[in-house]
């Protein structure tokens, strides 16, 4: 897949581009506060790892990336352009592509579709073209077929196209919504615990299909996940939540030997 | 809604199937087009009137489906779109005039714009709410028609001139019009069948299965579902300017609140989700309530519901819906057979 255009236009603070920068985020639901004050920076064409115990506010970020939630405080900027403004259905559009912690696949429809929709906020086509020219005339409509199924044969699965995306194992349809996401051709990709419920031999499939998108795809991917080897191995940097606090930021090997993190992983004070 | 296949339908092409599999789906189809040309020189001229009617039903609940079946939006209301159209067509007749097959797009356009009105407020609702919504439009739409005399001729309602063949066909009005409806009713369906195999299409189906995750993919869902409802009721809407022309004749009395559930029926006897299923709806709505009361003229309403019952108990996704998937289960399950004789299963699939 081709690479996305790359508006470099962000501010080159430290010793990589910034892709996505978050800001003082602060989000509340009624008196739990889910995120307090978070910021940390994504660097462009890297894996960032973000960890945390269970309810420490790992989707809730993916959320308030997706523009599902609404914080109360704080920015998000992609590229330096905030996304305070935009709608949820403006994500996909500005390069920000996701899969979701429990799988969120369009159940009627085949692989191969949930696949093409993947592609959607990269399509002109409208209702009127739509209706009035044959589908497999168009230029639009042949270009998403085969991007959806090189994507396919990038994660794996070209050989269940056709097939309905319920149909599949948990490890595949983990596989078809992340091929969603990248038919997308996104600039960040956000994976919401994509190794929860795999086996060991596929979570070391996804370790390196998740290491070839950044290095052949040259996409940026903030990798939230449990299994802590997966994590530690993958990521150039990782980001610890607990309580909605970011509590270390930084490379795997210092995030391993912080104090805090173990404590708030054991839960126990020395 | 459990197959693939469902957002393909009855009509659409399944490509993903291969390419002999397309091909004869096309010959299939163009053999049912030859075969629905020939039929009216077989039958009487009644039955001739009756078919046609069943074909115009079939548009009506084609856009009902696209909006119930694909994009998951319930409508109550769609006998009003119906008669929109219906009196589009009549009024453009009767008072100015125009020629019955100008005010074929005249009905689209207009019950286009109604449906989009329509379904903005509609987006605040969902499920039962919505159904209750549309209902309102169902049960008001007779009294709008009667309060709007001067345009619609109030109870009386309008009479119109049935159109006849140009003169060198040397056919029957009621034979000419069935091909006029056949016409439509092919170029509804293949265009439903564009729109629902293309990329707006995808979003409607998108937006039914999971809305949030089809607006992570960038899919504008109020956009989308406003023009579902466009959609639906311009197919919908089309019908109505066409029973007006086939009929002759509009009233307030024939768009009361039955119509608009008779849709309903058809569209889930048929199959809600599919293209095809609306052909079988059209035939319910047309042949079942006179079938009815050939079996009982004492309890008519007990046997059209207990047809219903049977049908939805034999077929939960209505006709289409349950068929199609059956045979292209059936298809499946040979598939991967053959691919274990040959020596390579199906990796990823554990479980089915
Ligand atoms: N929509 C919501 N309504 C109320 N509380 C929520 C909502 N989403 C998340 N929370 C709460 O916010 C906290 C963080 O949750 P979450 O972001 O899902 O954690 P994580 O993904 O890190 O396990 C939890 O206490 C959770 O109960
Ligand atoms: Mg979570």
């Amino acid at each position: 897949m081709p690479r996305r255009g790359d508006g470099s236009a962000g501010a080159a603070v430290g010793a990589r581009p910034r892709l996505l920068q978050i800001e003082n985020l602060t989000v509340r639901f009624g008196g739990i506060v889910a995120l307090q004050d978070v910021s940390f920076a994504v660097e462009r064409d890297r894996i960032t790892g973000l960890i945390g115990p269970n309810g420490a506010g790992k989707t809730t970020l993916f959320n308030c990336l997706s523009r599902l939630y609404q914080p109360e405080r704080g920015d998000i900027r992609l590229n330096g352009r905030s996304l305070a403004r935009s709608s949820p259905a403006d994500i996909a559009a500005l390069g920000i592509g996701r899969t979701f912690q429990a799988p969120a696949l369009f159940a009627s429809m085949s692989v191969l579709d949930n696949v093409k929709i993947g592609a959607h906020a990269r399509g002109q086509s409208g209702l009127l073209t739509d209706a009035v020219t044959l589908p497999f005339w168009r230029r639009e409509e042949r270009d998403f077929e085969a991007d959806a199924r090189a994507t396919l044969s990038f994660v794996g699965l070209a050989d269940v196209a056709a097939r309905p995306a319920t149909s599949l194992s948990l490890g595949a349809r983990k596989r078809v919504e992340l091929a969603r996401a990248l038919a997308a051709k996104p600039l960040l990709l956000l994976l919401d615990e994509p190794a929860g419920g795999l086996n060991h031999d596929e979570v070391a499939d996804l370790g390196n299909l998740i290491r070839s998108i950044r290095d052949e795809l040259h996409i940026t991917v903030l990798l939230v996940e449990h299994h802590m080897g997966l994590v530690m191995g993958l990521s150039d940097q990782v980001v610890v939540l607990n309580f909605g606090r970011v509590i270390a930021d930084g490379p795997p090997a210092e995030i391993r030997e912080n104090a805090a993190v173990a404590e708030a992983y054991l839960g126990t004070r020395h | 809604m459990e197959d693939a296949s469902s957002t393909s339908g009855g009509f659409a092409l399944g490509r993903d199937r291969g390419p002999s599999l397309a091909v004869w789906r096309w010959l299939a189809g163009g053999a049912v087009i030859v075969l629905a040309a020939a039929l009216p020189f077989a039958l009487s001229k009644y039955e001739v009137f009756e078919l046609t009617l069943v074909m115009i039903y079939a548009i009506a609940v084609l856009g009902l489906n696209i909006l119930t079946g694909y994009n998951g939006q319930i409508s109550l209301g769609h006998g009003g779109f119906f008669a929109a159209g219906a009196y589009t067509a009549a009024i453009l007749m009767h008072r100015y005039g125009i020629p019955y097959w100008a005010t074929l797009p005249a009905a689209a356009l207009i019950c286009f714009v109604l449906g989009v009105l329509f379904g903005l407020p509609a987006l605040r609702f969902e499920g039962p709410y919505l159904a209750l919504v549309t209902l309102a439009m169902a049960v008001a739409m007779p009294q709008l028609l009667k309060y709007f005399e001067g345009w619609t001729g109030g109870q009386q309602g309008l009479n119109l001139t049935k159109p006849s063949a140009p003169a060198f066909l040397a056919i029957d009005r009621d034979r000419w019009l069935y091909f006029v409806v056949l016409v439509v009713l092919v170029a509804a369906m293949r265009i439903a069948a564009n729109i629902l195999n293309g990329r707006s299409g995808r979003a409607f189906v998108a937006i039914r299965d999971h809305p949030i995750a089809a607006a992570a993919m960038g899919i504008h869902t109020a956009r989308y579902k406003t023009l579902a409802f466009g959609t639906s009721t311009l197919f919908t809407g089309v019908a109505g300017a066409l029973a007006a022309i086939v009929i002759g004749y509009v009233a307030p009395e024939s768009f009361g609140l039955f119509l608009s559930l008779s849709f309903l029926v058809g569209s889930a006897v048929g199959g809600i989700a599919t293209i095809g299923g609306a052909i079988i709806g059209g035939a319910f709505i047309e042949y079942i309530p006179n079938l009815a009361n050939d079996i009982s003229d004492a309890a008519p309403w007990a046997v059209y519901g207990a047809a219903m019952l049977l049908l939805m108990y034999a077929m939960p996704n209505g006709v289409v819906g349950t068929v199609v998937p059956y045979v292209s289960r059936t298809l499946r399950r040979i598939g991967p057979l053959k691919a274990a004789f040959a020596g390579n299963g199906f990796a990823a699939n554990d479980e089915d």
